[in-house]
C-alpha cells in the first residue's frame, strides 16, 4: 500500500501502526520510531488463524507452555510477522506494555518468541490478545509436534571449533619442521610430532564424523558420494603420518589434516547457515484451525477438525478457514476460496447452499452443516492427490554427484597405477607413493565449491525475495528451459485492481467519505476502494456492516453506504466475468458504482518475456477466459485454460516428458500438484506469514518481477561452480604429480591444501557476487 | 632449552581456555541466533519512566 498515515510528525505505512504508536506512546516505548524509518509489521490487517481462547486449552498449552513454576509461566510462540529491528525491539520490551511480563525474548531467524510471564495476573490468552493488538498475533497450527530446529546446529559450532583449535596448534608445532630446525633439536621435533599426534585424534574422531557416516551411508547405499574421498583421505593422512612419526621417517601431515577438516567443515557450516528459516514442506494439517466450534444441544465445544462427523453443525466465523466439505445452514456466505484458487474475490453463498472445505469465511460468524468428515473431504482429496503424483517426479542428475563418480574412480585408479609403477621401479617407495596420491587427491575444494557457490547464490536471492529450499534448488533452477504460469495470484494481484467509477464524478470529499468508511471492512473490495482511492481520511461513526451485502456508516454528517444494489435504490447492474462492482450512496442517494477489475502485476508483462528469452514460457489457469492483459505475455498454443489441479500437474509432467525442464510458478493449493510435479515449484507469497503449498521455493510477490534476472543469475552461478571443480581438479592434478612422483613433502601439502581451498572459496564468492550486480541483484551501495 | 617445554605447555594451557570458553559459548545458545543481540544492545539504556523509577 503506498498510502502514508501521517500523526505526530511520524510516517506510518497504515493505520495499524498508527495504532501501535498510540500504544505505545501512552507505555513510553515510542524510542520504537527511532530504530527504523518505516516501522510496524506489513500484516497487521492480517486474518489470525487460532481464537484467543482456544490458547487455554490443554492441548494447545502443553504445546506451547515449556514450563510452569513458582507462578512464572514461559511460552515459546511462534511469530512469522517479525521482520526488522523494531519488531525485535518491541516484542523483547512487552514487560513494558504489561507488567504481568517477566522477559521476553526473540530468537529472529526462528521467528520465535519466548515469553516469561505470571500467570496469576495475566492469562495466556491475554497475553496472545496483547500480542494480537500490537500487530504480532502468534500463528498456531494443528500440525502435530515440533518442527524440526532451523539454523544452524550447535554441534557443528563445536566440531568447528575443536577442529580450528587443533589446526592451530598443529601448525604450530609443525613451522620449526618446515623452517629447517637444527639437527640438535631432534628431541624437541620428535615431541612436537607426538603432541601433533595427540591433537589429530579428536579431529579425526570427534570432528571428522560427519564426514565418515555420509561416506558409510553412501557404501550402504551403494552409492559414491563425494564424502567417500574424502573420508578415505583423512583416513590416510593420519595412518601415514602416525607412521612417519613412528619409525621416524617425517614429521607426518597432522597441520594438512587438521586444516583439510576445519575448511571441510566451514563449508558445511555455510550450507546450513544458508539454509533458509522458511518452512517449505507444509502438510495439510499446518493449513488448518486447531480446534473447531461444534453447535450440539445449543452449546458451543472445541473438537478437533478430525472428530467432525457427518450431520455435525460447526460455527465458522469471521476470517476463518472452513475445513471440511458442508452446507450452509443459516447465516450469509461470503467465501474466499483464494486458498485454493488464488481468487481473492468472495463468493456469495446462501442458505442451503454447499461449501467446499478450504474456503475463508469472510463476514459475520455462519453455521455449516458438516456433509463429508474431514478425511473425505474435497480439500484432503486435492493434497493427496498431488501426494501421489510428487513420488513420480523426474529424477536430476546432480552434478556433484557425477563428478564425485569419476573423480574417486579417478583417483582409485591413479594409485593403482603409481602403485604397479614403484612396484616394478623401486617397491620400497610404494607405501609412500600410494598414500601421497591419496592424501592429495582428497577432494577439499571440490567440496567447497558448491556450498560456497551455491549458498552464495541462495543468500543474494534470499535478500531480493526469492527463497530456495537448498543448493540442490539452485542447480535445478539453472537448467530450467520451460517456465509455467498460473494466472489468478500469480501473474495477478491480490492488490493490483483496475478501478472504474461510473456515475456523475465523486468530489474530493465525496471519495475521502467513500475512502474512510471503506476502511472499516476487511472485505477485499473495501481493501481495493481503500487503496485506490487518494484522499485525506475522516471519522467515521455508527459503522454498520451487513455481511454479505455491504457496510455503512456516517462521515462528517454524511451517511455513507457502500456495497451491493440491493442495499441501496440502485439500477441493477451486471458486471462481465472477472469483475465486481460496489454501489455508492451518499445520505441514501445513488450516487454511481466502482468496477473493479484483477489487473497484472506490475512489471510482469516485461518480465514473462524477459524469461522467453531463455526458456519457453506457458499459461495454465482454471478459468476459461484469460483477459487480453496476461493474454497477451503468452502465445496461444502455449495459452491452456479451464484446468482442474490434476491437469494442471498433468501438463507439467507431458513437458517434461518431451524433455523440458519444468519451473511451475504459481500460489494456490490448486497448483500444489504442479508445482510438486515440476522441476523447481515456486510459490509466490503476498507476507511472509501467509499460508504456502508444499513447494522447492517461495517467491516474495513484490520480488516476481525480478524472476528472468534469478534465473540468468542460478544459470551464471552454475557455470561458476563447473569453472571452480575444473580449478580445484589443476589443484588435484598438481597435487598428484608431486605424489606420483614421490615429491609430496609435508611442507607441500600444508601449502597446496589451504591454497586450493582459499582460492577456489574466494574464487567462486567473488564471482556469484559480480554476477548478481550485473543482474542488478545487489545493491551498489 | 627447558624453557621451551615450559613455553608449550603454557601456550597450549591457554589455547584450551580459549577452546573450552568457546564450547561454553557455543552450549550457552550465544550462536545460536546473530541477529536480535545486535538489535538488543542498541536498545537497553533508552530513560524511559520504567527505568528511572528503579
Amino acid at each position: 500500500m503506498e498510502e502514508h498515515v501521517v500523526a505526530d510528525a511520524h510516517d506510518f505505512c497504515c493505520h495499524g501502526c498508527k495504532a501501535v504508536h498510540d500504544l505505545l506512546r501512552d507505555s513510553g516505548l515510542h524510542t520504537y520510531y527511532e530504530l527504523e524509518k518505516r516501522p510496524g509489521t506489513k500484516s497487521v490487517a492480517n486474518a489470525d488463524e487460532a481464537r484467543a481462547e482456544l490458547f487455554d486449552l490443554p492441548e494447545v498449552r502443553e504445546k506451547l507452555v515449556e514450563f510452569n513454576e513458582d507462578g512464572i509461566t514461559r511460552v515459546k510462540l511462534h511469530v512469522p510477522q517479525m521482520h526488522c529491528s523494531s519488531c525485535i525491539w518491541l516484542l523483547e520490551n512487552l514487560e513494558k506494555l504489561e507488567p504481568a511480563v517477566v522477559r521476553s525474548r526473540v530468537r529472529f531467524g526462528q521467528k520465535e518468541l519466548t515469553v516469561n510471564f505470571r500467570e496469576g495476573d495475566l492469562k495466556l490468552q491475554d497475553l496472545i490478545l496483547l500480542l494480537r493488538r500490537i500487530g504480532y498475533g502468534p500463528q498456531l497450527t494443528a500440525a502435530k509436534g515440533d518442527n524440526k530446529p532451523v539454523g544452524v546446529p550447535r554441534m557443528l559450532y563445536v566440531r568447528l571449533g575443536v577442529a580450528g583449535f587443533c589446526f592451530g596448534n598443529s601448525m604450530l608445532f609443525s613451522f620449526p619442521e618446515y623452517l629447517g630446525a637444527d639437527i640438535s633439536d631432534a628431541i624437541l621435533l620428535k615431541g612436537f610430532s607426538y603432541l601433533n599426534i595427540l591433537f589429530s585424534l579428536p579431529v579425526l574422531l570427534f570432528s571428522a564424523n560427519g564426514f565418515f557416516s555420509s561416506a558409510f551411508a553412501g557404501i550402504r547405499a551403494r552409492r559414491i558420494n563425494i564424502d567417500q574421498p574424502i573420508a578415505l583421505g583423512i583416513v590416510v593422512l593420519f595412518v601415514r603420518s602416525v607412521f612417519d612419526v613412528l619409525t621416524g621417517v617425517g614429521p607426518g601431515y597432522f597441520d594438512s589434516l587438521a586444516g583439510l577438516v576445519f575448511f571441510l567443515l566451514i563449508g558445511r557450516w555455510y550450507q546450513a547457515y544458508t539454509y533458509q528459516a522458511l518452512s517449505f514442506d507444509r502438510t495439510l494439517e499446518d493449513f488448518l484451525p486447531i480446534a473447531v466450534v461444534r453447535l450440539r444441544n445449543g452449546t458451543e465445544e472445541h473438537v478437533g477438525v478430525g472428530d467432525l462427523i457427518q450431520g455435525d453443525r460447526i460455527l465458522v466465523r469471521d476470517q476463518e478457514l472452513i475445513p471440511v466439505d458442508g452446507i450452509l445452514r443459516s447465516g450469509h456466505g461470503h467465501i474466499d476460496n483464494s486458498f485454493i484458487t488464488g481468487e481473492p474475490l468472495p463468493i456469495r453463498k446462501n442458505e442451503g447452499e454447499a461449501i467446499r472445505a478450504g474456503g475463508r469465511q469472510r463476514g459475520a460468524a455462519i453455521e455449516v452443516e458438516v456433509l463429508r468428515a474431514f478425511s473425505d473431504s474435497h480439500l484432503k482429496r486435492l493434497w493427496e492427490e498431488h501426494r501421489n503424483v510428487s513420488s513420480e517426479r523426474p529424477l536430476m542428475p546432480r552434478t556433484i554427484d557425477a563428478v564425485a563418480r569419476r573423480f574417486t574412480v579417478a583417483v582409485l585408479l591413479i594409485a593403482l597405477f603409481a602403485g604397479l609403477f614403484w612396484w616394478w621401479y623401486d617397491p620400497s617407495q610404494i607405501w609412500q607413493v600410494v598414500t601421497a596420491v591419496l592424501i592429495v587427491a582428497c577432494p577439499c575444494a571440490l567440496a567447497l565449491s558448491m556450498p560456497f557457490g551455491y549458498g552464495h547464490t541462495i543468500r543474494l536471492l534470499g535478500k531480493r525475495g526469492l527463497f530456495l529450499r537448498d543448493a540442490e534448488v539452485v542447480e535445478r533452477m539453472s537448467f530450467i528451459d520451460a517456465v509455467v504460469f498460473d494466472k489468478t495470484g500469480t501473474l495477478t494481484a491480490r492488490e493490483a485492481w483496475d478501478m472504474r467509477f461510473t456515475g456523475a464524478p465523486l468530489s474530493e470529499h465525496e471519495r475521502s467519505l467513500v475512502r474512510s468508511l471503506a476502511r472499516n471492512s476487511t472485505h477485499p473490495l473495501s481493501a481495493v476502494l481503500y487503496s485506490g482511492l487518494k484522499a485525506p481520511l475522516k471519522e467515521v461513526g455508527n459503522v454498520n456492516e451487513i455481511p454479505g451485502q455491504g457496510i455503512s456508516g456516517t462521515a462528517d454528517g454524511v451517511e455513507v453506504t457502500l456495497g451491493s444494489a440491493s442495499l441501496m435504490d440502485a439500477p441493477s447492474f451486471t458486471p462481465e466475468k472477472g469483475e465486481a462492482v460496489v454501489h455508492v450512496a451518499l445520505d441514501g442517494r445513488h450516487r454511481g458504482h466502482f468496477i473493479v477489475r484483477k489487473q497484472a502485476r506490475a512489471g510482469m508483462g516485461d518480465s514473462v518475456r524477459d524469461v522467453h528469452l531463455g526458456a519457453a514460457t506457458y499459461l495454465v489457469t482454471g478459468d476459461l477466459t484469460v483477459d487480453p492483459e496476461v493474454a497477451a505475455m503468452f502465445t496461444p498454443e502455449h495459452t491452456v485454460t479451464g484446468c482442474t489441479p490434476a491437469e494442471k500437474a498433468k501438463f507439467v509432467k507431458q513437458l517434461q516428458k518431451e524433455g523440458r525442464r519444468v519451473m511451475m510458478v504459481g500460489d494456490g493449493l490448486n497448483d500444489a500438484g504442479a508445482l510438486l510435479q515440476s522441476d523447481v515449484g515456486v510459490t509466490v507469497s503476498e507476507s511472509s506469514a501467509a499460508l504456502t503449498p508444499a513447494s522447492d521455493a517461495i517467491v516474495d510477490a513484490s520480488a516476481l518481477h525480478a524472476l528472468p534476472r534469478m534465473l540468468r543469475l542460478t544459470r551464471s552461478a552454475h557455470r561458476i561452480v563447473i569453472a571452480s571443480l575444473i580449478l580445484s581438479l589443476l589443484y588435484n592434478v598438481t597435487g598428484v604429480s608431486f605424489a606420483v612422483s614421490g615429491h609430496l613433502t609435508p611442507l607441500v601439502a600444508a601449502i597446496l591444501m589451504p591454497l586450493s581451498s582459499v582460492s577456489v572459496v574466494g574464487f567462486v564468492s567473488l564471482a556469484v557476487w559480480w554476477v548478481a550486480r550485473r543482474e542488478a541483484l545487489v545493491s551498489h551501495t | 632449552m627447558s624453557v621451551i617445554f615450559l613455553l608449550i605447555s603454557a601456550s597450549t594451557l591457554v589455547a584450551g581456555i580459549f577452546l573450552v570458553a568457546f564450547l561454553w559459548a557455543v552450549r550457552s545458545g550465544q550462536y545460536d541466533d546473530d541477529r536480535s543481540p545486535a538489535v538488543r544492545i542498541l536498545s537497553d539504556d533508552t530513560p524511559t519512566e520504567a527505568t528511572e523509577n528503579k
